[in-house]
């Protein structure tokens, strides 16, 4: 009878220790979650620094060809008419010089410029436009596409993008979101200390015409590239070409769940294209270059075909004799896919 | 998954908020499972093989404490320890000869398996009965990678704990520092000179003598900076499990001979041969007087060598240890002989000046370092005929390049230089730091600093981190 009148003190020590644990636990917790709220603050407080434009083009640049993007638009006085955007297949595969020679034995001067370069990724080639629509007026925008629309972005499109077009795409669910924004502080920072020490990070601020004029504009003669020479006059067998180890597009769940959702970032960045080639009176011509033996059809004609013809160049497809690899054109193969193109440009109003 | 992975951290935090959700038993189940999920990621048929090794350990361990004959025990030993041994000699010759990729952690989890055989064989009480425990041993994904080797007795009593006790937010956030400076030592100091010395290491001929000289001085430190950043990243994931691993490393860079380095580097590795190895050998030699301990040291440091791989370049580096060694010990030896006679003697001290013992120290610790980046060059290079390049232009024999450090772009060296002061600093035992942090902390509350080390983590971490130079081991 007595016990059961007595405090129960086990009870109540036990209960003050649990809620001794329980403030420890949330006191951690409100320790880490601040320590994440003060990382995430400094980081969105770096992406409000200023950068130079010209050494954000030199930031990731192995071959230099970013850089030389950005002086033929911004220093070079030369106009472009016609400028071509894509992976290495319209780099390797499609000559400017070749292009404005035909044109020019027509009697149509006009300048072309091929901006192509290696990796795919319609982000980049919409940045490279987008840089371009702000100095100059083409006429003409040439868009190479492959079989089947790539589902990611450029690796290289962190490094130049625009800092609202990083952190704003046209969608948030895209591939490389994440990847791209948790970049831009370091490029922030990176670029800002290249400002105030542009030797020290080995960026310049200074144009130079000497080193703009040494550098290669058209890569379908050879040239070395990785310090190997790409040899494109060598005819490769055909045995060679099948035999070379072919590299498929990665098709992940994750990307063909977000094709699902925003229905795919080449689409959705060809869109943002159409709209600023639209808003500058330009025209948008698509064209395929195949790979060696590979498809000869663009799975996504009919959408293209909504802001510009499709120039399909897959009966090359089969031709060993104009292929330096099984995803490159050789110079011969260039010079074909150039001379049709001229032939249809030539047909376009400029 | 790595340690230095976004996404590894991303699945962390709920994981370890689930293991503090469970409770008792359940925790150690969790657990378990959590380190085989850890462990497939990497290969799903190597898990086999650790879930069969501890299986026939933790078998092989009642059976020797449940003997009762002396021989029973030695042979249920044997078979154990031989059997472990096997594994890693077939998958390091395999690894050497025929290129086969290691599976992940073998020489760690082998390392604490054998212990655990040896404990037993010591002390019957040592035997763990619980499965769930015993194969949470092996297997404890923090320390998987690359250990550190943690005894089995102190593993055991804090896991039966761990199911007792509940959430302890202080150990929780002392882990969550370890994690944050291992990952800044990793990936801002390692990776950095890592770089640094690939793009030496692809034309070292073309670079100077005096860059050749700091590139074989950065082997040491990148090493220090990738191995002890990773220890401490392990060491903090398992503390937010309520695991407390032994130390790595203790200030390798201020010791002042090869012996005292030994006992400052890769300590759990050195504890665990001196104690299961060299003592018992050197016991068995001590007939044969100082030839038998210079014995007992070389196969000590040889086997220190060749753990590494079956290398021509592990084998030299576990030779040069050896000879480092053996010759500090006799010189040790003597001084200290002639330092018992002296005092027997009562000798008055010899007139003239005495380097002073600041000094002493400070060219031990530069000869130390200088024999440890010696070795180093064999532990580095990927081939025998490389290391000998280096040596070969280190000793004269063949031209430096004309590049020095005054003709590589600032963007290149300075990061590198100030890579190598924090290495050596840190590696030195941060003096000052302690006064330092302890001023810091009173001005700045803990959010804060970890925010900004965060925050720094996040903008100067190179890119492609993550490879660990311990985990090929």
């Amino acid at each position: 009878m007595g016990n059961s009148s007595e405090p129960d003190y086990d009870g109540a020590l036990n209960g003050i220790e649990t809620s001794r644990e329980r403030m420890a636990g949330l006191r951690l917790f409100g320790v880490l979650a601040a320590s994440l709220v003060v990382a995430l603050i400094l980081s969105a407080a770096v992406c409000l620094l200023p950068e130079n434009d010209y050494q954000k083009w030199q930031l990731q640049d192995p071959d230099g060809r970013l850089r030389w993007i950005y002086e033929r638009i911004h220093f070079d006085p030369t106009p472009i008419d016609v400028a071509i955007v894509g992976p290495s297949r319209a780099q390797l595969g499609l000559s400017a010089a070749a292009i404005e020679q035909d044109l020019a034995q027509r009697g149509k001067r006009v300048n072309v410029a091929n901006f192509a370069m290696l990796g795919s990724g319609r982000d980049l080639q919409w940045a490279i436009l987008d840089e371009l629509f702000k100095a100059k007026s083409p006429k003409v925008v040439v868009l190479e596409v492959d079989e089947e629309p790539y589902p990611f972005g450029h690796f290289l499109f962190k490094h130049v993008g625009l800092t609202e077009a990083i952190v704003f795409p046209p969608s948030p669910f895209l591939h490389n979101y994440l990847y791209n924004l948790a970049y831009l502080p370091i490029r922030k920072l990176k670029l800002f200390g290249a400002n105030l020490f542009p030797g020290l990070f080995g960026l310049t601020k200074e144009f130079d015409p000497k080193h703009y004029a040494e550098n290669r504009t058209d890569y379908s003669t050879s040239f070395i590239g990785d310090g190997k020479l790409v040899d494109m006059e060598h005819r490769v067998s055909r045995d060679t070409l099948l035999a070379e180890p072919r590299e498929p597009v990665p098709r992940t769940r994750f990307a063909r769940l977000l094709t699902r959702i925003n229905g795919g970032e080449d689409h959705l960045f060809i869109e943002k294209i159409a709209r600023e080639a639209k808003a500058h009176g330009t025209q948008l011509v698509f064209v395929h270059l195949p790979m060696f033996e590979g498809p000869r059809t663009v799975s996504d004609e009919d959408f293209l075909k909504q802001f510009g013809p499709v120039l399909n160049y897959g009966d090359l497809a089969p031709r060993d004799e104009l292929f330096e690899n099984w995803s490159h054109l050789n110079h011969a193969g260039a010079m074909n896919a150039s001379a049709r193109l001229a032939d249809a440009i030539a047909g376009l109003k400029l | 998954m790595s340690f230095t992975s976004p996404l590894f951290y991303v699945v962390l935090v709920p994981a370890v908020a689930v293991f503090y959700w469970f409770s008792g038993r359940w925790r150690a189940i969790y657990l378990l499972a959590l380190s085989y999920a850890f462990y497939a990621l990497s290969s799903r048929v190597y898990l086999v093989l650790l879930i069969v090794a501890s299986a026939a350990v933790y078998a092989l361990g009642l059976a020797i404490a449940k003997s009762n004959g002396e021989r029973a025990k030695q042979a249920y030993l044997a078979v154990g320890v031989a059997a472990v041994i096997a594994v890693i000699v077939a998958f390091k010759a395999a690894g050497a000869w025929r290129g086969f990729l290691l599976p992940l952690g073998v020489s760690f989890y082998s390392f604490k398996l054998i212990s655990y055989l040896i404990e037993v064989y010591w002390d019957d009480e040592a035997v763990e009965r619980d499965p769930i425990v015993f194969f949470l041993f092996p297997a404890f994904f923090p320390q998987i990678i690359s250990g550190p080797i943690q005894r089995p007795e102190p593993f055991f009593t804090q896991m039966r704990a761990i199911m007792a006790r509940s959430l302890n937010a202080d150990q929780i956030e002392t882990g969550f520092r370890f994690i944050l400076g291992g990952l800044m030592m990793k990936t801002l100091v390692g990776d950095r000179l890592g770089a640094f010395i690939e793009t030496i290491d692809q034309s070292h001929t073309n670079y100077s003598y005096g860059v050749m000289l700091t590139t074989v001085a950065c082997y040491t430190l990148q090493l220090y900076a990738d191995f002890s950043g990773y220890t401490n990243i392990a060491l903090g994931i398992g503390k937010l499990f309520g695991v407390e691993g032994p130390p790595n490393f203790n200030a390798p860079f201020l010791a002042v001979n090869i012996q005292d380095m030994w006992r400052r580097w890769h300590m759990s590795l050195t504890l665990w041969l001196t104690d299961y190895l060299f003592t018992p050998l050197s016991m068995s030699l001590r007939d044969y007087g100082q030839a038998g301990l210079i014995g007992a040291i070389c196969l000590n440091m040889i086997i220190i060598g060749v753990w590494h791989g079956f290398t021509l370049n592990y084998l030299v580096f576990g030779i040069l240890h050896a000879v480092f060694l053996s010759v500090t010990v006799l010189i040790l030896g003597e001084l200290a002989r002639r330092k018992r006679a002296a005092g027997k003697a009562k000798a008055p001290p010899t007139p003239g000046w005495r380097p002073p013992g600041a000094l002493l120290r400070v060219l031990g610790a530069a000869l130390t370092f200088a024999l440890m980046s010696f070795s180093q060059i064999f532990f580095h290079s990927e081939t025998f005929s490389q290391a000998t390049s280096i040596l070969a232009q280190l000793a004269g024999a063949a031209p430096s390049g004309s590049t020095g450090w005054s003709d590589m772009p600032a963007y290149f060296s300075v990061p590198a230089w100030i890579c190598m002061g924090v290495a050596l600093y840190v590696g030195a035992g941060a003096p000052g730091a302690r006064g330092l942090f302890g001023s810091l902390n009173r001005t700045a509350p803990n959010w804060l600093q970890y925010g900004v080390c965060l925050f720094l983590l996040s903008v100067l971490s190179t890119e492609g981190s993550g490879q660990f130079i311990y985990g090929q081991f």
